[in-house]
């Protein structure tokens, strides 16, 4: 007889079965570790879930410089903390108590809290500061050119810093910034950047680092004896989460598995905005984005035709469309909330009559020029705005040619020789450290050999009006923001440069998450000991 | 044999010369500054020199490769420009993730594709046959990024949160119930806590993208083994069999099998090393922190040190499993000689 034939049915049969049964078994365990929020489950220490959209590339404080900064920020502080737009002050104390800075602006000296410890139970004092600031400089990576103008820092008690300088500069702004000026325990002294990033921390701040699982996660819980004290329904413990998925981060929010997270699809955030467990937050961003006219190169070189092109872009259209109204027109380089910056700046409109009688002025009546505009590939952004100025240029006999290349390649073609060089180079620009100076400078300011100024714009004043005002500022922040915002204006009147848009930074948290609030100075990061549910 | 292997390695050793000549120099030719970028975000003029001398980037390029290949004998792959890691140390992290992804998948493709595929090619033009040849079509053309989508939509939507959506374990887990991290292999590591609780949850997070990864290697497998079954069992041993009445499963799984898998399994070792780098796709959807979050990263940043590393190591399992994939064939098949 011949043998009953092994049936395929009896396979898939089996195969069920199997897969079947360990979805039972597996299914009621995990299904509860998804579906449970972390405080569903009493006796729980209260987590705040954060979602972010990128990893963090370096946790080392020295020489953090990306969006490992929301981590750093809480685990470390700094000596001053730049304070949110509409704050009374500029900034608060944090690790210093109190400041002054010389007339000249070349010698600063720093009162510190006592009481402060570290982590590791070290006493936080001058020398700590002393420590923390000259290893950040000793490598010299990140942004530890913030300190380019300490020339030595002197101890003469435990609680008194003074740093002298080699020329002037806004220490007290420059203690406050999100990179590079966090303060480290001097126990760490052997330890390197490898050490750091495998999930080890030597800050005062009120959390520290619990688990790290580079590129997915990292967890910091509460710091005891941190000097702030701990007050009920702060949280206990604080994840991190990377999720690269901008779906999945949405269904995060949405479900309540994160509390926090950013760059969600804008055409998303209306609807996203209606949900009762869910707000969007929309705040100006200390980033600005601007397309610098090539100065020296005709005919950009003729200020006439700076002035027509500025008449030229579809500054409204750009904002409703690109970014779904999520931004706001410049006013001129400085953006709008930041100390420095004048809401009552001249802006320019489209106003196609008024640029054609520029032109006119300048010669060229029917345009009959071309023009390249460099930008980064794969920024959709700046792409769309090409595009629309592009139609617009057009009707007035401009072509425009849009040249999409890798940012080094685009900053390597503008930093040559200005006359071979693009004529418009669209980019953004943030500070590193909170002051309008780093704007004004860096995009500014005469450059021997090109490094930011991408415009070349040359203008000796202007020049001195900001190196003054920066070392001013030490002393009279008052007066130098008047002269911060001069300078402002002689670049709008020069028309050095197409001043496009500030960037909104848009948020998404959970309704029931108490005293948010969102500092631009430290771009997307949430100070979770000021939270509570 | 011995002599067969040793071509073999010295072939394998030529690929992996040649290709870290290619991307070494393709590398350097693409229209970037290393040095601006090792200086950081912000740099000054005097870090970037500081910078390009640093990295002897002022030095002939030949020269620059055989300061790269000493450094590579000596089990430095270099540091990353952007992070200034050790990009051993960085792989070591990033690769168990990977591999545990690529293994699973691998498993699945050989669990269902191997038997499925026998059935159907034991039954050609059957009802089984039927619907796999539609499913492993469809299994091959689906786009990785719009499978991960619709598994992620309905298994955590529609289906109510079956399966989470990403990460390889969840929050909770990682806070309350947290192991030690010993080979990287959540799957391992978990059991050799004796967490189970832990266990249970890497299983769910990695079904999804496992899943994903896996219909290609599945649907290839299927019809691979599916059609050399076809052919073996038109063969006269297997005549023989059925005349002296074996049992048609030994027939099948032992007889028919053992000389029908031998381009299923080049496909196998094949579609594995492919999916190394098919995994990166998968990765991203499912913020799954492997190699290819990591290497993506590395290519937005033009960061290439890292860039020439990865597609070493890459290389390096591609060669490999070749090899050994080659050696298993021998072994299972005495008519493939081994020259």
């Amino acid at each position: 007889m011949k043998p009953k034939p092994f049936s395929a049915l009896n396979i898939l049969l089996a195969l069920t079965i199997a897969l079947t049964a360990c979805g039972k078994t597996a299914a009621p365990a995990t299904q509860q570790a998804v579906t449970e929020a972390p405080t569903a489950v009493p006796a729980q220490p209260a987590v705040l879930t954060i979602a972010y959209a990128n990893t963090f590339p370096d946790i080392d404080p020295s020489t953090s410089f990306s969006n490992d900064g929301a981590v750093t920020a809480n685990i470390y502080e700094t000596l001053t903390r730049y304070n949110a737009p509409g704050s009374k002050d500029v900034l608060s104390p944090q690790l210093a108590t109190s400041w002054k800075a010389s007339p000249d602006g070349l010698v600063w000296t720093f009162h510190l809290r006592d009481g402060v410890k570290f982590h590791d139970g070290v006493p936080f004092n001058s020398a700590a500061v002393k420590f923390s600031i000259e290893r950040t400089k000793t490598l010299n990576g990140g942004a530890a050119w913030i300190w380019g103008s300490v020339n030595n820092i002197e101890t003469p008690d435990d609680y008194t810093v003074i740093f002298r300088l080699d020329y002037a500069a806004p220490l007290d702004l420059i203690a406050s910034s999100g990179f590079a000026a966090w303060m480290i325990s001097p126990s760490v002294k052997d330890k390197d950047g490898a050490w750091f990033n495998a999930g080890h921390d030597a800050g005062t701040g009120p959390y520290m680092i619990e688990s790290y699982a580079p590129g997915a996660r990292i967890i910091l819980t509460k710091f005891d004896k941190y000097w702030g004290g701990w007050k009920a329904g702060q949280f206990d413990k604080v994840v991190l989460e990377v999720v690269e998925d901008i779906t999945v981060r949405q269904q995060k929010i949405e479900s309540g598995e994160a509390d926090w997270t950013l760059q969600l699809p804008t055409e998303n955030l209306a609807s996203i905005g209606k949900k009762p467990d869910v707000k969007v937050l929309i705040n100006p961003a200390f980033e600005t984005m601007v397309g610098l006219f090539n100065n020296k190169k005709p005919p950009l070189d003729n200020q006439k035709v700076r002035e027509a092109l500025s008449y030229t872009f579809p500054y409204d259209t750009f904002i409703q469309t690109s970014m779904s109204g999520y931004a706001t027109q410049a006013h001129g380089t400085i953006p709008a909330g930041m100390y420095g910056s004048d809401p009552s700046l001249f802006q320019y409109g489209l106003d196609p009559d008024k640029a054609k009688s520029l032109l006119a002025e300048a010669g060229y009546p029917d345009g009959g020029f071309e023009l390249t505009m460099t930008y980064a590939t794969g920024d959709s952004v700046e792409q769309q705005a090409g595009e629309l100025w592009k139609a617009e240029l057009a009707k007035l006999g401009i072509t425009l040619n849009l040249q999409p290349m890798a940012w080094e390649a685009q900053w390597d073609l503008a930093k040559g020789d200005p006359v071979n060089a693009q004529d418009i180079f669209v980019m953004y620009w943030w500070p590193t450290y909170t002051t309008p100076y780093d704007f004004l400078f860096n995009m500014f300011h005469t450059e021997e050999t090109p490094l930011f100024n991408l415009g070349y714009y040359f203008n000796a004043n202007f020049d001195k009006l900001i190196d003054d005002a920066n070392t001013l500022s030490g002393s009279d922040k008052a007066k130098a923001e008047t002269m911060f915002q001069n300078a402002a204006k002689i670049l709008v009147e020069d028309a050095a440069s197409l001043f496009i848009f500030d960037q909104s930074s848009i948020h998404i948290i959970r309704s029931d998450l108490k005293g948010y609030v969102d500092n631009p100075a430290y771009s997307h990061v949430v100070f979770a000991y000021e939270l509570s549910r | 044999m011995l002599i067969y292997l040793l071509r073999r390695l010295l072939l394998a050793i030529l690929v992996i010369v040649s290709v870290s000549v290619v991307t070494f120099f393709v590398a350097r030719v693409i229209p970037s500054d290393p040095a601006a970028l090792y200086a950081g975000q912000r740099p000054t003029s005097d870090q970037i020199a500081a910078a390009r001398e640093r990295l002897e980037l002022d030095q002939p390029l030949y020269n620059q490769y055989f300061r790269f290949v000493r450094d590579i004998l000596k089990g430095d792959l270099g540091t990353s420009y952007k992070t200034k890691h050790a990009i051993l140390a960085d792989i070591k992290t990033f690769l168990p993730a990977t591999l545990e992804l690529v293994i699973a998948s691998t498993l699945m493709a050989i669990i269902i594709g191997i038997p499925v595929g026998v059935l159907a090619g034991a039954k050609h033009g059957g009802w089984l046959d039927q619907t796999t040849r539609i499913l492993s079509i469809a299994g091959v053309s689906f786009p990785t990024f719009w499978l991960a989508l619709v598994l992620q939509l309905f298994f955590f939507g529609t289906l109510h949160r079956l399966f989470p959506l990403s990460s390889r374990i969840s929050n909770n887990v990682a806070l309350f119930n947290s192991f030690p991290a010993v080979t990287g292999f959540y799957l391992i590591d978990t059991l050799l806590a004796g967490n189970f609780i832990a266990w249970r949850d890497a299983v769910w997070h990695i079904i999804l993208p496992t899943l994903t990864l896996a219909t290609y290697p599945i649907s290839l497998t299927l019809r691979m083994t599916r059609a050399a079954m076809v052919e073996t069992l038109s063969e006269k041993y297997i005549t023989a069999a059925r005349a002296q009445g074996l049992p048609e499963r030994d027939i099948l799984f032992r007889y028919a099998l053992k000389n029908a898998i031998v381009p299923t399994l080049t496909v196998l070792g094949l579609s594995f090393a492919y999916s190394l780098t098919g995994a990166f796709l998968v990765e991203v959807i499912f913020s799954w922190p492997g190699l290819g979050k990591y290497v993506t990263d590395a290519i937005f940043n033009v960061d290439f040190p890292v860039i020439v590393a990865v597609t070493l190591i890459v290389t390096l399992f591609f060669v490999s499993i070749n090899l050994f994939v080659d050696i298993i064939q021998a072994f299972l098949d005495p008519r493939v000689v081994l020259r």
